[in-house]
């Protein structure tokens, strides 16, 4: 007799058209998706045209197949493949306080709103299987804007931190913590080193947050490590190589230290020194939206754009 | 009765002084250097083809005094900047992929070769054009250290394209005040083209209207770690602590470190790809990417236009708060 073990796995999602998206798409809201043991043709109330789905032939044990979890289904929206998604995507979270004062409303509301759209690509990168997501909270040169803004924007994680931290352990979220935390608060020191601790056994998505982070700070410190082994005879200069500095930089956190896709929002074309080394292959993409509006619709579109490049990494076109 | 000398030419105006903008690069934006081959141009060049004049004339009490005559800008004959780019705007350095030559020839139906030949026409335009609008570094990506998986044929070809370049250039570059410099990893480069660069670098190294630098088996990553070996043999040797390492350290050990401004404002991409390919990594940092469809060998004058027009509608704010001006 078969028997079928279900759990519930709770994604928000629409099982009716949303409008905001493309006619074609559809999603399933607020509904459970199931997990089950035995292959799933199809999940509830998606329709065949619209959805892609992962079939897991395997009953025992954990698939290693783009690393999602085992016996999980995958739903996809129209147009993007599988194969094709890239594996980590980075976020430069621009135009918060922009998109406040095109509204009248204090930079605060903008922060928030910007905590509110974080949350929204945290769930949409579960739901579509990337494995690790980095974003730049705070950069190292953010710490020259006013006191005000630096301290709302400080007891702003600390508060993001501890709503979300529940909700990161359900859904399997790994947190990380890259850059110079020695200017950060003590209390939101603490609360993120025990975020990290809490979260270090997950392993659906793992969130990278940069927070007091430069990407020219990361190869310093790499320098730093290094030359401290070469002080101690650790190492000879020669064996400095790029797979050396690779392991001393911040994102030696993660197994997928390359962005494949770079984003940022609110329209500036450049990089403001984020993660400098690991983006020399990244795919970049720019968004006009300011970072609050940028939702399902925007990642879609950048996610649809990364899928239509060509990567070469420096050989020929074939 | 006034009469008017021409004396050594003033400091040149460099533009960007405005306390509205922040400065470009990490080192200090303070040194103004005295270019020699400017004042030969300044004493060349007849009062009517100045751009912007000013004159200070001092007479006091009926004796004569001379007039200082001085530029704001000093730009070449017939040099004015196209409509609607500002000289305070200029970015001192601008950095350029130069990607699409074989798509080019492709879509001609034409051999490889054809490609990047007309590439290395159009990036001798651009050099006229930075040395015409004022622009002091120009630094392009002739062949990154992961082209040598190209085609051995392709690869040969390229390396005998360099030599043919530097050695018909090198006349030019010394008449136009170019200095010509590369970066990359030099040393794997054949040796009849390693010899070609030391001459053509030597030969303009004292030039200074535009440094033209030629990035050549080149790769952010190997310029950022043969500055990291650098450094860790100065610490084995005991001439630094690890704890004196810091961005200005590494600044010094880059290969940018020829250049008066290390840092590219501008970097312009062809042929429509959005990446940079392990180009100038660390010196990428704050500049503004400009990303067109165009390929290297159609980038013309006119692509170049629209991409400092775009640089300079751009507002640049290097992690801060943005200061007035604009509406971000």
């Amino acid at each position: 007799m078969l028997s079928v073990n279900l759990s519930l796995l709770p994604i928000a999602n629409a099982c009716t058209p949303s409008p905001n998206h493309k006619p074609l798409l559809l999603h399933v809201q607020q509904q459970h998706c199931l997990r089950t043991s035995l292959p799933l043709s199809r999940p509830l109330c998606a329709t065949p045209q619209n959805v892609i789905v992962e079939e897991n032939g395997i009953v025992n044990g954990a698939v290693a197949y783009g690393g999602a979890l085992a016996q999980e289904v995958l739903l996809l929206p129209a147009g993007l493949r599988r194969e094709l998604m890239p594996k980590h995507v980075a976020v430069i979270m621009d135009g918060n306080r922009r998109w406040a004062r095109m509204r009248g409303l204090p930079v605060g509301s903008g922060y928030e709103a910007g905590i509110r759209a974080l949350r929204l690509l945290v769930e949409l990168c579960c739901r579509w299987g990337i494995r690790v997501l980095t974003v730049f909270a705070f950069s190292s040169d953010n710490w020259f804007r006013p006191k005000v803004e630096v301290d709302f924007l400080m007891s702003l994680f600390e508060t993001g931190t501890n709503d979300e931290l529940n909700n990161f352990l359900r859904e399997g979220v790994q947190i990380s913590i890259i850059g110079d935390s020695s200017k950060l608060p003590e209390s939101l020191l603490e609360l993120l080193t025990n975020a990290e601790e809490t979260t270090k056994h997950n392993s659906r998505l793992q969130l990278i947050l940069a927070i007091s982070y430069s990407g020219r700070y990361d190869i310093v410190q790499a320098c730093q490590s290094i030359a401290l082994k070469v002080k101690e005879n650790l190492i000879d200069p020669e064996d400095i190589n790029e797979l050396l500095i690779e392991q001393e930089l911040e994102t030696n956190c993660t197994e997928i230290p390359y962005p494949d896709l770079l984003i940022r929002t609110s329209g500036e074309l450049r990089v403001s020194n984020f993660l400098l080394w690991q983006l020399a292959y990244t795919e970049l993409f720019f968004a006009q939206s300011h970072w609050p509006d940028f939702g399902e619709a925007e990642f879609l579109e950048a996610l649809r754009s990364f899928q239509q490049r060509q990567r070469r990494y420096g050989s020929r076109d074939s | 009765m006034l009469s008017l000398r021409f004396l050594n030419p003033p400091l040149i105006n460099k533009g960007l002084s405005s306390s509205k903008y922040k400065p470009f690069s990490l080192i200090p934006f303070d040194r103004i250097p005295t270019e020699r081959n400017e004042l030969n141009v300044y004493l060349s060049i007849s009062l009517s083809k100045f751009r912007k004049v000013f004159a200070n004339a001092a007479i006091e009490g009926g004796e004569e005094k001379g007039v200082v005559v001085g530029t704001e800008d000093l730009l070449q004959e017939e040099e004015r900047l196209p409509a609607g780019l500002q000289l305070q705007l200029m970015p001192k350095h601008v950095a350029v992929i130069m990607d699409g030559n074989r798509r080019w020839a492709r879509q001609k139906g034409l051999p490889m070769e054809h490609g990047h030949r007309a590439g290395g026409q159009r990036m001798r335009e651009l050099t006229e054009c930075c040395c015409r609008w004022g622009i002091k570094v120009l630094t392009v990506y002739a062949f990154s250290s992961e082209n040598w998986i190209r085609p051995k044929e392709e690869v040969d070809f390229l390396m005998n394209l360099f030599e043919e370049v530097i050695k018909s250039d090198l006349e030019r570059s010394i008449r136009m005040g170019i200095r010509v410099t590369m970066i990359g990893d030099v040393p794997k480069l054949p040796k009849s083209l390693q010899k070609l660069i030391a001459k053509s670098e030597e030969a303009t190294k004292a030039n200074s209207r535009l440094h033209l630098i030629i990035a050549l088996n080149y790769s952010g990553r190997y310029d950022i770690k043969q500055a990291c070996k650098s450094i860790a043999c100065k610490v084995k040797d005991g001439l630094i602590l690890p704890e004196d390492i810091d961005e200005s350290l590494i600044e010094q050990q880059l290969q940018t470190n020829c250049a008066e401004f290390p840092h590219p404002d501008l970097l312009i991409r062809t042929s429509g790809e959005i990446r940079v390919s392990n180009f100038m990594l660390w010196q990428l940092a704050y500049t503004e990417l400009h990303f067109v469809n165009a390929l290297f060998p159609d980038f013309g004058e006119a692509g170049f236009i629209e991409a400092l027009s775009s640089f300079q509608r751009r507002q640049r704010r290097f992690g801060g708060r943005s200061y007035g001006g604009r509406s971000s």
